[in-house]
Formats: structure tokens, sequence, C-alpha cells
């Protein structure tokens, strides 16, 4: 999963980019306006974390911009304006949540996995695939019995798959929903890490999980 | 406590009794002078009839007395001969002994009292018997003295009514006129009250009621008058002190969420010490911010309440103002700007130093954090009859007049939207402004062309 975060104030923004990239995100982000709407027009991001008050083009504007626009990733306000009016003004451009700061960060993480889960199948924290069970809230894996502990870029990487559980996924795909702009180019970054995952979860002998369609991508799930 | 009903109507009812007290006194001694005198013009005649019932025997060379029929027990009289022989007396003997006292002759009666206190009144008046007859001219008589006592019972009784009557009158008449006149000042008074009322319905929540005069009599006018514009001066201070509130919070929710996030994110990871100490050194670097936040608002409110006192002294511009360009050098370097001063004669001006380092600092601030980024930022300094003049400019892209003009309202920013957040708070040219007019000078700001200029104008000699 990929988000962007759009914060001028330097040690907010280091702190979401941290907190996002420890719960499993891949995180791009920017500290004006101008820049944040060309971060969100040139990437199919699953969630934008927008601050109201930017320099150059404030949050208002692009969030009007993006909607204008017909992009529909979800985004989560983030500011220091409480006033209902700016609430209001908010969601009505077309806002998914509204938070205002100073706020605690697992509550900033659970509207983030409530964001991440629309649009997907999964109602709660907890994301199922066969007898592979990943909790969101705790980030936490386990396959039947046996806890896996995964890397924050394992632990994306499975996540963007099982939350597509039985859909072709390309490595496009994986490409620009788990990796950000600062990450490694090497375009081979996909399989290695598709080999480290089976090498977590399908060990001793278990069920595949994760199967490779040769010239297309992955999926997760079901027989191959 | 004393009201003014009371004072009023203590003072009003104790001047109507003192007025009437004397009109009474006055009247009552107007009357009794004039009883007396008719009492003593009384005895005057019964004593000029008694001199007439006196004849004298030219013969006999005896007096004769043809007493009256009628006499009276109040009364008693005696008829002396000039030579002091009793020629005639009648009445109560108690009176008749009064007479023993010698009685000036006088057309008016004396007040006496006797030993068992019986008030009196005793004439004594000549009279004389004419002779008549053939040896005798016309002119001819004999002197006598008549003296007459008459006892007042009657005129002190009807005195003392008479006193009684106007004492009651005017006991009447101002209890009458001080319950007429609390009667008369309740209902003056009640419009006082009504405004009371009004006054005490108003709270925090309701400081844009105004009390309504248009029932007040017109003496109150004045009065609700000037609380109405009290009030719209307290609705303005307070919608103005909590925008400021409101303003401090809002700004200072962006720190404090950065400094929460930054703890809660390291709280809840496993890092290293490294992290740790970026950590920490972010969150310090948020307090120092803030820090600063609060100095320049501790600062702005004391100078509000008039809390800083300028220590004047000459005051070098010139030098104040190359201080605090060197001092900013290296926020310079990062922004790439340059200077171009005009500041090498020294022009000194009647001012405080510590103040006006403070503002030139600020000034210089500003113009690096919000001038072109590469640009030039222009400082002048010059000495114009009994002014000292700072001038400084530098390019401001895209800021208009109009927002030029809210350069020093508290927490504004050129560019809304938010620029370099958490390190400006938009107080800076607020303080400037307060502190230059503490010390007696004038601090104005304005754009053209995209150029934004400072100008600060401090007295050069003392006002003194």
């Amino acid at each position: 999963m990929r988000a962007l975060i759009v914060e001028d104030y330097a040690p907010q923004r280091a702190a979401l980019t941290l907190g996002l990239k420890d719960a499993g995100w891949a995180v791009d982000a920017s500290g004006d306006g101008n820049e944040g709407l060309w971060f969100a027009r040139s990437h199919p991001y699953d969630l934008i974390v927008l601050d109201l008050m930017l320099p150059g083009l404030d949050g208002f504007s692009i969030l009007e911009t993006l909607r204008a626009e017909g992009r529909t990733t979800p985004v989560l306000i983030l500011t220091a304006k409480d006033a209902v009016a700016d609430r209001v003004r908010g969601l009505d451009l077309g806002a998914d949540d509204y938070l205002v700061k100073p706020f605690a960060f697992d509550e900033f993480l659970a509207r983030v996995r409530a964001l991440s889960r629309r649009g997907s199948q999964d109602t709660s924290a907890i994301v199922q695939v066969e007898d592979l069970r990943i909790d969101t809230a705790s980030r936490k894996v386990r396959r039947g019995d046996d806890d896996i502990d995964l890397s924050a870029r394992e632990y994306a990487l499975l996540l963007y798959l099982a939350r597509r559980a039985g859909q072709l996924v390309t490595r496009q795909d994986i490409w620009e929903h788990t990796y950000d702009f600062a990450s490694d180019t090497n375009s081979n970054v996909v399989d290695v890490y598709i080999g480290y995952l089976r090498r977590k979860i399908e060990r001793d002998g278990a069920k595949r999980l994760i199967h490779t369609k040769r010239g297309h991508g992955y999926l997760l799930g079901g027989d191959g | 406590m004393m009201t003014i009903r009371r004072r009023v109507l203590v003072a009003s009812t104790a001047t109507a009794i003192a007025s009437l007290a004397i009109a009474s006194i006055a009247i009552y001694l107007l009357v009794r002078a004039s009883m007396v005198a008719e009492f003593d013009a009384g005895l005057a005649a019964r004593a000029q009839v008694l001199a007439a019932l006196v004849e004298f025997d030219d013969e006999s060379g005896e007096y004769e007395f043809h007493a009256p029929d009628a006499s009276a027990d109040d009364v008693a009289y005696q008829i002396r001969s000039q030579q002091g022989r009793v020629i005639a007396s009648q009445g109560d003997a108690p009176l008749l002994a009064a007479l023993a006292v010698a009685i000036p002759q006088s057309p008016h009666a004396q007040a006496r009292q006797m030993a068992n206190g019986r008030r009196i009144r005793v004439l004594a008046m000549a009279g004389h018997v004419k002779l008549e007859g053939e040896h005798h001219a016309a002119a001819d008589h004999q002197d006598l003295v008549v003296e007459v006592v008459h006892d007042t019972r009657l005129l002190d009784r009807d005195l003392w009514r008479l006193a009684l009557v106007l004492i009651g009158v005017a006991s009447g008449i101002s209890i009458a006129s001080g319950l007429a006149l609390s009667v008369a000042l309740k209902a003056a008074l009640r419009p006082l009250a009504r405004l009371a009322t009004d006054i005490a319905a108003l709270d925090g929540k309701s400081l844009d009621r105004r009390i309504d005069g248009s029932m007040a009599p017109g003496e109150l006018l004045p009065i609700v008058g000037r609380l109405n514009d009290l009030l719209a001066r307290i609705e303005n201070d307070v919608r103005k002190e909590k925008s400021f509130n409101a303003a401090i919070a809002h700004e200072l929710r962006t720190p404090l969420g950065g400094l929460r996030s930054t703890l809660e994110v390291n709280l809840g990871r496993e890092g290293n010490a490294v992290d740790y100490r970026q950590a920490l050194l972010t969150c310090h670097g948020i307090c120092l911010d803030m820090n600063v936040m609060v100095e320049r608002l501790l600062m702005l409110s004391k100078a509000e309440a008039g809390q800083i006192l300028a220590a004047l002294a000459d005051t070098d511009l010139a030098a104040i103002a190359r201080d605090c360009w060197n001092e900013a050098r290296e926020k310079a370097r990062l922004r790439a700007a340059r200077i171009e001063g005009s500041w090498s004669e020294p022009v000194v001006a009647h001012s405080d130093p510590a103040l006006v380092r403070i503002v030139l600092s600020n000034l210089v601030d500003n113009a690096l954090s919000h001038g072109a980024e590469g640009g030039v930022i222009k400082i002048e300094v010059a000495a114009r009859g009994d002014s000292a003049i700072v001038r400084m400019g530098n390019a401001a892209p895209g800021l208009t007049a109009e927002q030029a003009t809210h350069a020093f309202d508290r927490f504004w920013r050129a560019d809304q939207a938010r620029t370099q957040t958490g390190e400006h708070y938009g107080l800076g040219m607020a303080l400037c402004r307060d502190l230059i007019a503490i010390l007696g000078g004038t601090i104005t700001a304005g754009c053209e062309a995209g150029w934004f200029q400072v100008e600060m104008v401090l007295p050069r000699r003392s006002s003194t």
C-alpha cells in the first residue's frame, strides 16, 4: 500500500512518514502544495494524507482538483483547522476523513486502516486468505498456528496481495502500490521480495499460497 | 448603605420640616405679638377707664372713685395719687400683691411671674383728674398713676393652643409631603431599577445586547449611552481576545501535533540510539520554536499592558542594523540573499538600544524569511530633521498592497495557505509595531510592484 503525505511542517511530515512506513506503507511525502498535487496526479496512491495550510497551493484546492479530475483515492485531511465550517468544506470537497492536530498516532493509523479497507471486501482489521491471517491493527501475520515475522516491505507486499486475493496482480501494480519514489529502482526487486515471502509463509512444506503467472504477475490464494 | 432615594427623602423631608418649623415659629411669634399687643391694649383701655372714674372733690380735697360694677377675678387694679396714696384698688389679693413692686410707667405692659408660678402682665400708666370749677383753669388737673395687673392664663392658653395647632399642621404637612415624596421618588427611580435589572441580565454570552434607553428618563440617557458604548468596547475586546486565544491555540496545534506524533511514533517502534537521538533533536527543535512563539506572545502582552519601559539613551541605529545583519549572515547564506546597506554613517536616535535591536532583528529575519530566495535586501539608515529613519525592503513576489496593510496583524501571514510552518507565527511584525510605539516612533509597511518595504521612524532628540 502506498500513501502520499502532503504536509509542510517538517517534523510532522517526518513522523507521519516514519509511522506509516513502520505500518507497512510505502510513503511519498511533500511539503509543498504544488508538488503534492504533482505527486498525487503522477501516481495511483492508496491514500493521501493532506494538510490544508500549505505553501504554494492549499489543501482544499488540491482536493478539489483531484476530485474534479475523477481521482477517487481516499483522502485523509490532517489539519490544525478545527472549525466546523472547515470540516464541512473538506468533507464536501470529497475528503474521506478529517483529523485535527494534535492527534493520537494510533487513532491516525486506525483511520488509515479503515480508509485502506474501502473498496476491498474487508470489514475488519483482520485479512484472512485460507489459513493465512493478517491482523492489520497489530501487524501480526500467522499461518495456521505459526507466527510469521515479516519486514515492513514484506508485510506491505503480502497485505497488498491479500487484499486482492484470487486476483492476478502485476509486478507493475505491486511496484506502484508498495514502493515509494525513493525505493530501489531495481526492476527485479518485486521478484526478490516475493521470494522472501514464499520462504516465510510457505515453509516446511506448507501449501503454496503465492502463485506465479509467468509474464503476468502473481496471485495469492486458490490453487493457482 | 444610604440609597439615593433615602438621601433625597431625608434631605427633602428635613428641608420641609425645617421650613415648616421656621414658618410655624414665625406665625406663632407674629400672632403672639399681636395677641399680646391686643391684650396690652385692653389693659391700657381698662387703665384709662379706671382713671376716668376718678374725680377730685375740690372742697374736701379728696379723690372720689366710682368703682365699676363688674369685676373679674383675673384682674386687679390700683389707682394711686401722684404722692403715692392709694385712691382705689380692687381685685384678687395675690394679684394686688403683685402691684406692691414698683412698676415703671409705660404704655406697654410687662410680663411677670408670681411666686406661685402664675403668669401675669402688669401695666402702669399715668392718668389725670381734670379739675373743674371756677377756680380752675381749663388745663388744671391732678396726676394719677393707674396700675393694672391681669392674669394671662387665658392668653397663655390661647397661645398654647395656637402652638399646638401650628405643630400639628406642620407635622401633618411634613409627614404628608414625606410620603408623597417617597412615592414620587419610587416612581422616578423605577427606570434606575429597570436599568440595574437589564445590566444584571448581561453576561459573557450576551455582550451583543444593548440597554434599551427608549423608556429611560432624559437624565439617564447619557448613562445608558455611555453604558452601551462601554458594552460595545467590551464586546470588541472580548471578541479580539477570543480570536487571539483561538489563534494561539491554532498556532500551537501544529507544533504540538508534530511533537506528539514524533514521540508516539518513536515510542511505538524498536529503534536504535541514532533514531531516538534524531527524534529527540526533532522534539527539541519544536520546543525551541514554541519557546520563541511563547516569548513573543509574552513580550506582546507586556508591551500592550505597558509593562515594557524604554531605557532611553543615544542609540546608533546604523550600528545596530549592521549587527543584526551580521547575526543573520548564516540564514542569509542559506537563502542566498544579498544585502545593500546604506549605513556607514552613525545615525543616533534617542531610543532604547535593546528594544531597537529586537525590532531590527525581527525585521531582518522577516525580510530573509519572506523575501524572494536569492533576492536582495536593502537597508537604509538615515537622519532627517528630528527623525532617525530605517528603511528595509525586499522583493516579495505575489504580495499585494492590500495584503501588506495586514503586515502588523498578529498571526497574519502573506501566504494564507502557510509559509514555513512552525518557524514563523506572524508575531514578529506585531511586536515591532508595539515596541516602536513604546519608543515614541512610528513604523509603516507597504508593497509596491512586488517590493515590500518597512519604514521605521524614531525621534533623534528627547521630547522633553
